[in-house]
């Protein structure tokens, strides 16, 4: 293997450098290494997790007991609002962008994704956005509380806040469009002669679909926030049906975007727990090339079933049966992984570090998330379901034990790659076993909330809904303390600890263990070759 | 590309751009022509 | 706590089959004993409503149907995924030594895995589908009402009897739900689900509501009828039931619509035949409607 040492690069314009070249802020303000950007996003996304996450106790917390006892209806629903948001396009987005920009090019031995410069400006325009929303908190009018999905009319009611929306998203568009615009050219040009498309490791192919998603709807988004914008401020009547514009077109449109921004959010997590499974069940992965297909038709299907967002809205009989049935058929793919990932584990010789077990949990609770969903596509049954907690209970299961414990899993599996040191495997193993009680006690009374008629979105409620509410809100709070476990070990484990070896696991397969630990600044500046007899192939 | 190709990084940039402004034309495009969709859609309603 | 969850749904799961047997109904009784004991705070164990209702209506006793059948698909096809995965879970782990296999292919595997959820979801979206008929079929109602819903409260008109009112969150609620009203909403009867003027129908009549909104999005959601659809400015939607119990029937807006989304109820009672004509008349005498000029409009 040709990796880790440092050749002479003559022949090509990088600088041999063993570190980056600037120091304090300006190394993080100007870097266009793909490792110190990937470790800006994941740190902008935790710290997001715990902005959204203070959201998220605030809501619980009226929502402790019956009555109003501590923010008003208006700011309740600001929170409602701001913390889908702020969850969606600041924590979980960018936590896949991150690793992303850290492992890809480490995954298909690229010296740094194809364009650095854009990856810096993709980054920094983040932090920008996000102070933007966050600061309508302050501004007359208070936050956006229309909901994250922007319905119009009640979003038109929004105060000075509304410009700032519509910008920050916008905002938020362009860095999501940049990074897949990145990531894309990246995967299909700078990977290492030998490394054919299906020898890609899982985790850079549900990106290169993810990317492509990206690219066919955030414009759409920018479209709806657009047309929002010029209704407010230019006269316009897209949507107001005053004007002869139509409020459901708005939702059409923007559910056009966010089924697949739902899969850009789970089809990364698929990838990270493909990578995670067959390390510690020292087996290859089941069924590579279904992967993929699955992958991809999952990615073709989340186009056709957006109405299925909307069955209240009023629609005719044979369209809500085509997104009935659309909706249904997503439920094979999915199977199909679900299936693979058991079989993968099937004759396996299993051990349960950290990883393995946020991985494991996943497999359960996304697959129970999943089960929801599919009790939602029945369209006479979502007509019980739609907006009330069953529906909170549905996507926060594929959200939380879905993508972020897909997140976590990852950042166990490659941090002491990241860092050079192992992390602390008992507070790591407490930690899991302390999310994974919490999140269920948080979630899992919700299903019950919303069968009984609890509406969603609402900060008071009926006194039957005392009980299983006041527990929610003691799992709310213990599985944010939770993360602070969680804070401390990433922390503790960048400052030190047992020295990690290059492989760092059990003969793990993939380019990125063939590095060392901690992986230098500058890697792959000479191609690595790839062992014909990938893992990926028939044995 | 095959593991027999020599691998030239000039090759790999001219590739790169190329694809970079491909996706940045499909982006536009798309965003356009939602916006020229309900531009459409709201002079037919009215 | 878990255990506290577990218990009711075992509860319920036994009631269920009440017909099985006096023993169960012993058992039954253990186990809400047993909750008693572990639930942190139990108001009453009526109040762990852990399923959805089964209602009044013939089609919310279908929707309720359906909802069970593809409930125990979903048990099923967990039993066996779950149980798969448990099961490796316990023989493949290193510490029991195997050696591991290699395996990682298998067509025929692959095949089945696809084929068989084509086939459940074909047998789950007939019956589904057979339903919706049924729901659209809006033909020949007795009763059409007009709901429309306002930033925060609803409006029916009867089109037919020419009255109209408008329908608040009762004054009792309203005032226990300020920002620490010092009001426990425990002493509110119906607390965030009662509402100044019902929503009078007669029973075993078939009813259609159109649906329409004045200014935001909102939702009529009545879970005894299975009905939810939306309030949209501009347009209007339809929905009908059939009740077959007179009684009072309760639920709540279901789209976001504002600050007092939370706090504007619908509640709907069915009424026999007489009382319902009793009280439309009272309205009409009340509203000055002029049933004769009424009567001649509609010939």
């Amino acid at each position: 293997m040709s990796n880790a040492t440092h050749h002479d690069a003559s022949h090509d314009h990088h600088d041999d450098h063993h570190g980056p070249e600037l120091t304090g802020i300006r190394r993080w303000l100007f870097t266009t290494n793909h490792k110190d950007i990937g470790s800006m996003y994941l740190i902008f996304s935790l710290t997001m997790l715990f902005v959204g996450g203070l959201m998220a106790l605030v809501i619980r917390t009226e929502l402790g007991q019956p009555g109003m006892q501590f923010v008003s209806p208006d700011f309740y629903n600001q929170m409602v609002t701001m913390h889908a948001l702020i969850m969606i396009f600041g924590a979980v987005m960018p936590a896949f962008v991150g690793l992303a920009n850290w492992m890809i090019p480490l995954m298909v031995g690229a010296p740094d994704m194809a364009l650095p410069r854009m990856n810096n400006w993709s980054f920094w325009i983040l932090p920008v956005a996000f102070g933007i929303l966050l600061s309508t908190l302050f501004v007359p009018g208070g936050a956006p509380a229309g909901g994250w999905t922007m319905y119009p009319p009640l979003v038109m009611q929004t105060g000075d806040a509304f410009p700032m929306l519509i910008f920050s998203v916008h905002l938020m568009g362009i860095s999501s469009i940049m990074g897949a615009i990145n990531i894309i050219v990246t995967i299909m040009n700078m990977r290492a002669p030998g490394m054919g498309l299906l020898k890609m490791p899982l985790f850079v192919w549900t990106w290169l679909i993810t990317a492509y998603l990206l690219i066919a709807v955030m414009p759409v988004l920018a479209g709806a926030v657009t047309m929002l914008l010029t209704d407010q401020f230019f006269g316009t009547s897209f949507f107001r049906a005053a004007g002869g514009g139509d409020p459901v077109m708005f939702q059409h449109i923007f559910w056009f975007f966010g089924h697949p921004e739902v899969y850009i959010m789970i089809l990364p997590a698929f990838g990270i727990i493909s990578e995670i499974i067959p390390t510690f069940a020292r087996k290859p992965l089941f069924g590579y090339e279904s992967m993929v297909y699955a992958t991809a038709s999952i990615a073709f299907l989340s186009f056709i079933v957006w109405a299925h967002h909307m069955f209240t809205a009023g629609m005719p009989l044979t369209g809500q049966l085509f997104f009935m049935f659309t909706t249904m058929l997503i439920a094979v793919p999915t199977g199909v992984k679900v299936f693979n990932w058991a079989a993968t584990m099937w004759k396996g010789a299993m051990t349960f570090e950290t990883p393995m077990l946020f991985s494991i949990a996943f497999l359960f609770l996304f697959t129970l998330g999943g089960f929801s969903g599919l009790m939602l596509a029945i369209v006479p049954a979502d007509f019980q379901y739609h907006d009330s907690y069953f529906v909170v209970a549905h996507f926060h299961y594929v959200l939380v034990p879905g993508a972020i414990f897909a997140i976590i899993a990852g950042v166990y599996y490659w941090l002491p790659k990241w860092t050079g040191y192992m992390y602390n495997e008992f507070l790591g193993k407490t930690h899991f076993w302390l999310t994974t009680f919490f999140v269920n006690l948080t979630f899992f009374p919700m299903h019950f909330l919303g069968l009984a008629g609890m509406p969603r979105r609402i900060p008071d409620y009926a006194t039957q809904f005392a009980d299983f509410n006041m527990i929610a809100t003691v799992g709310a709070f213990g599985f944010g303390l939770s993360q602070l476990l969680l804070v401390y070990i990433i922390i503790a484990c960048a400052r030190g600890g047992q020295k990690a070896t290059a492989e760092v696991w059990d003969n793990p397969q993939g380019l990125e263990w063939t590095v060392p630990s901690p992986a230098p600044h500058h890697t792959f500046d000479e191609p690595p070759v790839i062992p014909q007899d990938d893992y990926h192939t028939s044995r | 590309m095959s593991a027999s190709e020599p691998f030239n990084r000039d090759d790999q940039r001219k590739r790169v751009k190329r694809n970079v402004w491909l996706l940045f034309v499909l982006a536009f495009a798309v965003y356009g022509g939602f916006i020229l969709a309900g531009v459409l859609r709201s002079q037919g309603a009215g | 706590m878990l255990a506290g969850l577990c218990l009711p749904a075992l509860r319920r799961k036994a009631s269920d089959f009440s017909e099985s047997g006096r023993h169960m109904k012993t058992i039954e009784r253990t186990l809400a004993a047993l909750a008693l004991l572990l639930l942190p705070s139990v108001n009453a164990l009526a109040a762990w409503d852990l399923n959805m209702r089964e209602g009044v209506t013939a089609i919310s006793r279908e929707i309720y149907g359906l909802h069970m059948l593809i409930f125990w698909v979903c048990v099923a096809i967990a039993v066996f995924v779950f149980g798969w995965m448990i099961l490796a879970l316990v023989l493949h782990r290193k510490s029991r030594g195997v050696e591991p296999a290699q395996f990682s292919h298998s067509t025929k595997a692959e095949i089945i895995w696809t084929l068989i959820p084509v086939v459940i979801l074909v047998a789950m979206a007939v019956p589904a589908a057979q339903t919706m008929v049924k729901i659209e079929d809006d033909r020949n109602p007795d009763v059409t009402i007009k709901a429309t819903a306002y930033q925060w409260k609803w409006e029916y008109e009867y089109l037919d009897e020419g009255i109209s009112f408008y329908s608040n969150l009762a004054r009792t609620s309203n005032d226990a739900r300020r920002l620490n009203s010092g009001i426990d909403p425990e002493s509110v009867p119906n607390y965030l689900l009662e509402v100044d003027n019902h929503v009078i129908v007669p029973v075993n009549k078939k009813v259609r509501v159109l649906i329409t909104s004045n200014d935001v999005l909102h939702a009529w959601w009545m879970p005894d009828f299975a009905i939810k659809k939306d309030a949209i400015p501009g347009y209007i939607n339809q929905v009908w039931f059939l009740a077959e119990e007179p009684g009072i029937y309760r639920g709540q807006c279901a789209e976001l619509c504002g600050q007092d989304h939370g706090f504007m109820p619908i509640v709907v009672e069915v009424l026999a035949q007489e009382d319902y004509d009793a009280r439309v008349a009272a309205l009409q005498a009340e509203q000055g409607v002029n049933t004769t000029k009424l009567a001649a409009n509609q010939e």
